[in-house]
């Protein structure tokens, strides 16, 4: 097989768009424009450097071995008040084998695409797998996978990287202006992303697959400053596996002013009380409080303590499956790796497994982890959920939180509002921290409103609540009905050493938590 | 590696393929490998190499940037034009600034070639080696060892071209037992700077104290600090001190330049070139690197200036604060040792590790977070146990104003803001606001 350079893949590409093929004229008109011209990655020639890497593994004595061939073309910009702060299109190009010989894992990766490079990568990765096995105490065991050959694009009905990028600038500028119209409002900023990801994978096992994930996020938030205090509050298109069509639902423009007007309310808002109350949550702050305190615990790997030395443990272990009640009997909570548009939602995980649906919390009971096929089989499951994720060409593929959501009840969130005496809506998020184990927790929120005798009322500012996980979660008396779910994306979540920066969507509805400690920060 | 020669060679064509009014490209390249390892085993191998090349253009005040991880004339061409088409489409930038002209910039080499070849074997005999020892106090081990090497340059045609190299390395582990445990972190430009073992030897003292921990009542308590927990408070100092910020109206400093605002004898500064901090030969767009006070006499004596913010102020721009050295030289403060300060304290907590800090309101600046691995019980001059973990809400102004004992500032690593020089401080009081189970 020929040397594969750059060059020759830029000269073989074609220029194509998901869903469609666009005109040469066009091509010229968007590209004037400032859109991305896409050129997917030769499926031939990337195939054939994947085998290459596979029969190198395999040469060199790996038992088990996996490679990704990956292009991202990502597109991101920023505003504040008058300005475009920046405006960038990036591209990362590269390959990362991971290989199990000695019963070890060892991974190697390298942007330099080339044939000799991928055999010199693979057999590193088989070098410093058997340098792994010097202090091993069992032998990795994976859990069985079927043979997938297959190709799989996450949904699109508008690709973000047709959209001319002037009309993208423009429209957040628009929106900075509109906010800037209201007084107290200092600053106005905003941003835009988007990104696609083309991947090839292969396994010594057989598995070929093809997947092509598109995400578009966007949002902007207002700065009020008023009697020496400065307070924040934003909007957000979060990000989702989806295409232009995803930010145009969410008409920026159109929530502007109430933006900017709740800013300016929330910095002459008075501070939030101290005391037990009934919290009100909405899907865009409980994305927050799902990810660390549900999300994070049921990581297999932490809870076995692999991340001991980093992210921390878990207060969930093995033995309490079935067995250890984690919320009211509200509670749903399940990994949702199929839902289209959800994050991890991506045909496949990075290790070749079918994205699965596993029930982790069942009528208020612990019932499952995030797993992969190494540490499925170390809590008896037959699959891996296909959790195991990598931000990177350059980074070996870790357990990562699924997309893990809270279910929806029966619940209206007006009815909700009108049965509580005294309570807090809080929207949006704010603050975080949680302990290593994943009990104590502090969280804020992007807004706040108090309810006294069922009606919503005054906005509050600097609301903090704590509490210890599995006791907040019992105080869950009523989740809202269907009609009120969202899924949220969270983008960056850190793990692992080297830190990756993984994405995963908590979808949720509105709920309500009774008698919750809020809390001033310092006395 | 990318040699300087290359370097200049990419920018060249950078610079050669642009048609803009104004280009610069920076170009780097790193190598980096992590052997990790978790009870008591090696669970995570990497060896990963990496490149990239990010060009900015300007025609006139149009602004557009892109970047790319290949460093062929093909990939270079199609950069400069990605850069280009995103700059002629954009409104102009009213901050834009021209280019830096050629400068001497000050010598910093950070190569040790030891460290950039060290290779998965001697990290496997590490990390058995760390692991080995916490066996042998039957304590549990988890932990990285790491190494790299990487290099990069920025140029422009204004003229200005600097180029660096360097290596790193790191360690830092956690050791388990039934009920208790201790952390340690090592950061530096050359391995030879820190000792697993003897920082594994340390550690394991510590886990084997905080064992049975015991749990006291959440306040405020006369609290000693190590230097690994110094190192994040102090540079919570520096969030939010950008002039840009302050103008606008959202900093923790509006209304308190040139005041003082902590006591005096309390410096913060950054040394760029000090051996055992990471540095840099220039910062922005081209200005050399150079060593610079923050808080001096109680005071900010400078804060972060873009360099749009500071032409507007006729001020230098300065670099973000980063290779920082925190130092207390004060009548008013006594200097102790760690174990000096242990013996002086009635009743106290030693904390050795703090957690998932966040900001809680930027104004005043409040953060929160959590202690982590060992939390200790100070009694009559003794460590009299371990107590179980405390969330802590804290003003980083607060603490460094109740400093009643500072050490000899040392190398501190942080898995919450990095590598600093700080000593170990004990404050008459430190918030510990909320318990948790274990």
């Amino acid at each position: 097989m020929k040397e594969v350079d750059r060059r020759s893949f830029l000269r073989d590409s074609a220029l194509a768009v998901a869903g469609g093929t666009l005109a040469l004229g066009g091509a010229a008109d968007l590209l004037a424009r400032g859109a991305v011209s896409l050129e997917p990655l030769s499926a031939d020639v990337s195939r054939g450097l994947c085998a290459l890497a596979v029969a190198t593994l395999r040469k060199a004595g790996a038992s088990y071995g996996d490679v990704r061939l990956i292009r991202y073309r990502d597109q991101s910009m920023g505003t504040r008040d008058e300005r475009v702060t920046y405006a960038h299109d990036s591209e990362s190009y590269g390959i990362g084998i991971r290989a199990l010989a000695g019963g070890a894992w060892g991974f190697a990766a390298t942007n330099l695409v080339t044939e000799s490079e991928v055999v010199r990568a693979a057999r590193e990765a088989v070098a410093v797998a058997r340098a792994s096995a010097l202090a091993k105490t069992d032998d990795v065991r994976l859990a069985g996978e079927p043979i997938h050959k297959d190709v799989f694009h996450t949904p699109v009905e508008i690709d973000p990287f047709s959209v001319p990028l002037d009309e993208k600038l423009a429209l957040l500028l628009r929106v900075n202006e509109i906010m800037k119209k209201t007084p107290t409002i200092s600053v106005a900023e905003g941003f835009m992303g988007f990104s696609r990801k083309h991947q090839f994978f292969a396994s010594t096992e057989g598995a070929d697959l093809e997947l092509v994930v598109v995400r578009s996020s966007a949002g902007f938030s207002a700065t009020a400053v008023a009697d020496g205090d400065s307070q924040e509050r934003s909007y957000e298109a979060g990000l989702l596996n989806a295409g232009w069509e995803h930010v145009a639902k969410h008409d920026l423009a159109g929530n502007a002013a109430r933006i900017a007007a709740e800013a300016a309310e929330k910095v002459k808002a008075p501070n939030g009380p101290e005391g037990a109350y009934d919290l009100i949550l909405d899907p865009v702050h409980l994305c927050l409080t799902i990810h660390e305190s549900a999300g994070h615990p049921s990581e297999l790997d932490r809870a076995l303590g692999w991340e001991a030395n980093y992210a921390g443990t878990s207060f969930l272990t093995p033995d309490q499956l079935g067995k250890l009640r984690y919320g009211s009997k509200h509670v749903n909570i399940v990994a949702d790796n199929e839902r289209p548009g959800s994050l991890a939602s991506t045909g496949y995980d990075d290790e070749g497994v079918k994205c699965r649906k596993e029930d982790i919390v069942r009528d208020g009971m612990f019932v499952g982890f995030s797993t992969t096929r190494e540490f499925a089989p170390k809590i008896g499951r037959a699959r891996s959920v296909g959790s195991c994720r990598a931000d990177s060409w350059s980074s070996i593929p870790i357990l990562r939180i699924a997309n893990v959501g809270l279910e929806p009840g029966d619940a209206k969130l007006t009815d909700l509002i009108a049965d509580t005496k005294k309570g807090i809506i809080i929207e949006g998020s704010g603050s975080w921290s949680i302990d290593q184990k994943r009990y104590n927790f502090q969280f804020g929120g992007d807004a706040f409103w108090e309810i006294e005798n069922g009606k919503k009322t005054r906005m509050l500012k600097n609301v903090l609540y704590q509490g210890i996980t599995p006791e907040f979660w019992a105080s869950c008396d009523a989740v809202c009905d269907a009609s009120h779910w969202r899924p949220i994306g969270v983008g960056s979540c850190g793990k692992g050493q080297p830190s990756q920066s993984g994405q995963m969507t908590h979808g949720s509805a509105n709920a309500r938590f009774r008698n919750v400690s809020v809390v001033k920060a310092k006395a | 590696m990318l040699t300087e020669k290359e370097a200049r060679r990419i920018v060249e064509r950078i610079l050669h393929h642009s048609r803009a009014d104004e280009a610069s490209a920076s170009a780097w390249w790193g190598r980096s490998a992590t052997t990790r390892f978790a009870n008591d085993a090696i669970t995570q191998n990497v060896d990963t190499v990496d490149q990239g090349i990010s060009v900015s253009v300007a025609f006139g005040k149009k602004v557009g940037s892109a970047s790319i991880n290949t460093f062929d004339e093909a990939s270079l061409r199609e950069v400069v034009r990605r850069a280009e088409a995103i700059a002629k489409i954009s409104p102009p930038d009213p901050e834009h600034l021209p280019g830096l002209p050629a400068v001497k910039l000050p010598s910093l080499d950070p190569w040790h070639e030891p460290t950039a070849s060290f290779g998965a074997s001697d990290r496997a005999r590490a990390a058995v080696a760390v692991i080995a020892e916490a066996k042998r106090r039957k304590l549990s081990a988890a932990g990285i060892v790491e190494n790299g090497s990487s290099a990069g340059a920025f140029g422009s045609s204004a003229g200005f071209f600097g180029y660096q190299r360097g290596t790193s390395a790191a360690f830092s582990a956690t050791l388990t037992g039934a009920d208790s445990s201790g952390w340690v972190s090592a950061n530096s430009r050359r391995i030879s700077d820190f000792d697993p073992i003897e920082l594994t030897k340390k550690t394991m003292l510590r886990a084997e104290l905080a064992a049975s921990p015991k749990e006291w009542v959440p306040g405020k308590y006369v609290t000693i600090l190590e230097p690994c927990v110094v190192s994040p408070i102090v540079q919570l100092l520096t969030w939010g001190i950008s002039a840009r910020e302050i103008d606008a109206g959202r900093s923790f400093l509006v209304g308190k330049e040139g005041k003082e605002i902590l006591p005096k004898g309390i410096v913060l500064r950054s040394d760029p070139f000090h051996s055992r901090l990471f540095g840099s030969r220039w910062f922005g767009e081209g200005f050399p690197q150079r060593k610079i006070d923050w808080i001096r006499d109680g005071k900010f004596q400078n804060v972060f200036y873009d360099r749009f913010t500071a032409k507007k102020h006729g001020v230098a721009a300065t670099p973000w604060a980063g290779s920082l050295i925190f130092e207390v030289d004060s009548p008013s403060i006594q200097k102790r040792t760690l174990d000096q300060m242990i013996a002086e304290t009635e009743k106290g907590i030693l904390v050795t590790h703090v957690w998932y800090i966040r900001s809680v309101d930027p104004m005043k600046p409040m953060f929160t977070g959590m202690t982590r691995d060992a939390l200790l019980a100070i009694e009559d001059g003794k460590i009299t146990g371990g107590l179980k973990q405390m969330r802590w809400n804290e003003n980083p102004v607060d603490v460094l104003s109740s400093i009643v004992a500072a050490g000899t500032p040392e190398a501190a690593d942080s898995d919450e803001g990095g590598l600093a020089l700080v000593p170990p401080l004990k404050v008459r009081e430190f918030n510990f606001t909320s318990g948790t189970k274990f």
